[in-house]
């Protein structure tokens, strides 16, 4: 499965019913420190490892799945208000609140089961999810 | 010492580089017609220019991102796709129209025919996109193009009857002969000539260019602030020179000499000749600008490296993608198309597409993460939200007022 495929997938409660479609995925990056010349000599010295293990591949981490943006109605972008409490400009800001309000974040360990084999892709959350608030 | 020439420098190509073919055409052609009845909305779209563009620089030197960037970033992949095939679409018709300008100026001058300037003028800005520093070309370009000043010595050596040109600008007076729906297609059109969003992606790519930092603001305000007004004064002189001799003859703009017309009257050769140097330097600068804009709109939207900073080996697909609008430019114009109508049409599409560049920007303007302190004040957000209603509202009436004024004739 691609993370493409998870874009607009409709949202089913534990009892089915409808609760929106996925209009964002969000990821964490773990940071992890830069590596010291002697430990990048050695990833370049040491063609045994896959290059993923090599500690010298990047200064950010992998990326972990932290859940998914769940919007009542579909389309549309956010332009970036979920992430703030930015209210301005105000009738940009109005609009799209209006647009994506009851939007929530739900974790990925509330997601019970992804039924890729339908179009659309159907994702079904766990009885007790949590509705998180969008913001960063 | 060396600050203050270059916060003068500055505002010195601020306003030679604000007038363009589209302003030079519309605003000729508006004051043949109008008279100066329609000065409100050249103030109203300089008003507005600063403010967009004043805004796009400002996010380009704290985030060191450009518009396209920001647009594809805030819009996702599909929108922002959408938005990239009109902006770009209308950005050639403005560098054909820019092209075209060149080459009518040329012919003005030597009698040759424009169609045989084309391919001269068009190899030109090639070169000089090709070889020539970026600020070196922004500052000849922009100080030549000063010479547009010729328009407001005509207009004293004409020596108008001033009241009537008050009379006619406030309050607005069209002409009774004139149908308000032509006065309204006039309107939106002279509002996108003043306002044309290729403006924005060279400002605020021109900024990442130059490697402006927060430390730039100042500088950033005081060229906006200042060069844009100074610059739109010229266009008001342009609309002025039409409305004194043009329109009492009873002329209508429809060819560069037309335009030109009154300064002949009133400066003889030397000031025709400076003058016709001067629109050749607005519209080769304009050229460039808007080739250049070309480049940064589909270079940014899809990642590519950009920037004239690069050696072109290193941004070979933004120097591709310049060359192929520039031969677009080049075919559209060879089809004998006149010029002066690509270059109507040209501003009353920039009008409907600035919509396009104006939202984002005035939204990430606001974003706290991407500005920090920076961010956009009350003030500002104030006047941006006026001018969003105002933006939208040309934008929508634009092609109606098109279709029922039959392109304003």
């Amino acid at each position: 499965m691609n993370v493409g495929d998870l874009l607009d997938a409709r949202v089913l409660g534990p009892d089915g019913a409808a609760l929106g479609v996925v209009v964002d995925v969000r990821f964490a990056l773990e940071v992890v420190d830069e590596p010291d010349d002697e430990s990048r000599e050695r990833d370049r010295e040491d063609p045994e490892t896959p290059l993923s293990a090599h500690l010298g591949r990047d200064a950010v981490g992998g990326a972990r799945l932290v859940g998914l943006l769940v919007s009542p109605r579909s389309g549309g972008s956010f332009l970036g208000f979920e992430r703030t409490e930015v209210r301005s400009p105000w009738p940009i800001a109005q609009l799209v609140r209006r647009r994506h309000r009851g939007t929530f974040l739900v974790g990925w360990s509330d997601v019970a089961e992804v039924r890729t084999d339908g179009a659309p892709v159907i994702v079904r959350l766990v009885a007790g999810f949590e509705r998180r608030s969008p913001a960063l | 010492m060396k600050k203050v020439l270059g916060v003068a420098l500055g505002i010195l190509t601020a306003i030679g580089g604000f007038v363009d073919i589209g302003d030079l055409v519309t605003n000729a052609v508006v004051g043949s017609r109008f008279g100066l009845s329609l000065v409100w909305v050249v103030a109203l779209g300089v008003v507005g220019i600063c403010l967009f563009a004043s805004m796009a620089g400002r996010v380009a030197a704290v985030s060191g991102r450009a518009t396209f960037e920001i647009i594809r970033e805030r819009l996702g992949p599909k929108a922002a796709g959408a938005n990239l095939v009109a902006s770009f679409a209308i950005n050639l018709l403005t560098l054909t129209a820019e092209i075209g300008g060149i080459a009518l100026a040329l012919h003005l001058v030597s009698s040759v025919e424009p169609r045989l300037w084309i391919p001269v003028a068009a190899l030109a800005v090639w070169l000089v996109l090709w070889r020539v520093k970026f600020q070196v070309m922004e500052n000849v370009a922009g100080l030549m193009g000063l010479l547009l000043v010729g328009f407001g010595v005509a207009l004293f050596l004409l020596g108008p009857d001033w009241g009537e040109l008050m009379r006619q600008a406030v309050p607005p007076s069209p002409p009774s002969t004139e149908h308000p729906a032509a006065y309204w297609y006039y309107a939106v059109a002279l509002f996108g000539a003043a306002m044309t969003p290729y403006e924005v992606f060279f400002f605020s790519s021109g900024a990442v260019e130059e490697r402006w930092t927060a430390k730039d603001l100042t500088m950033n305000r005081a060229n906006v602030l200042i060069g844009f007004p100074l610059g739109g004064l010229l266009s008001v002189a342009i609309a002025a020179c039409a409305a004194v001799v043009l329109l009492p003859a009873g002329i209508e703009v429809s060819s560069l000499s037309q335009i030109v017309l009154p300064v002949a009257q009133a400066g003889g050769v030397l000031l025709l000749a400076l003058v016709i140097i001067g629109i050749v330097a607005a519209t080769f600068g304009a050229a460039l600008e808007t080739a250049l804009s070309s480049g940064y709109s589909l270079a940014q939207y899809l990642g590519w490296s950009w920037g004239k900073f690069r050696r072109p080996a290193r941004a070979a697909r933004f120097h591709v993608t310049m060359v192929v609008a520039i031969l677009l430019g080049v075919g559209i114009l060879m089809t004998s198309v006149d010029p002066i109508a690509v270059t109507e049409m040209s501003v009353v599409f920039s009008a409907v597409a600035l919509p396009l560049t104006y939202v984002p920007i005035l939204v990430v303007a606001n974003d706290p993460q991407y500005m920090g302190c920076h961010v956009n004040g009350r003030v500002v957000n104030a006047l941006g939200t006026v001018y969003l209603v105002i933006v939208v509202v040309a934008a929508v009436a634009a092609i109606p007022l098109m279709i029922a004024t039959g392109a304003g004739s």
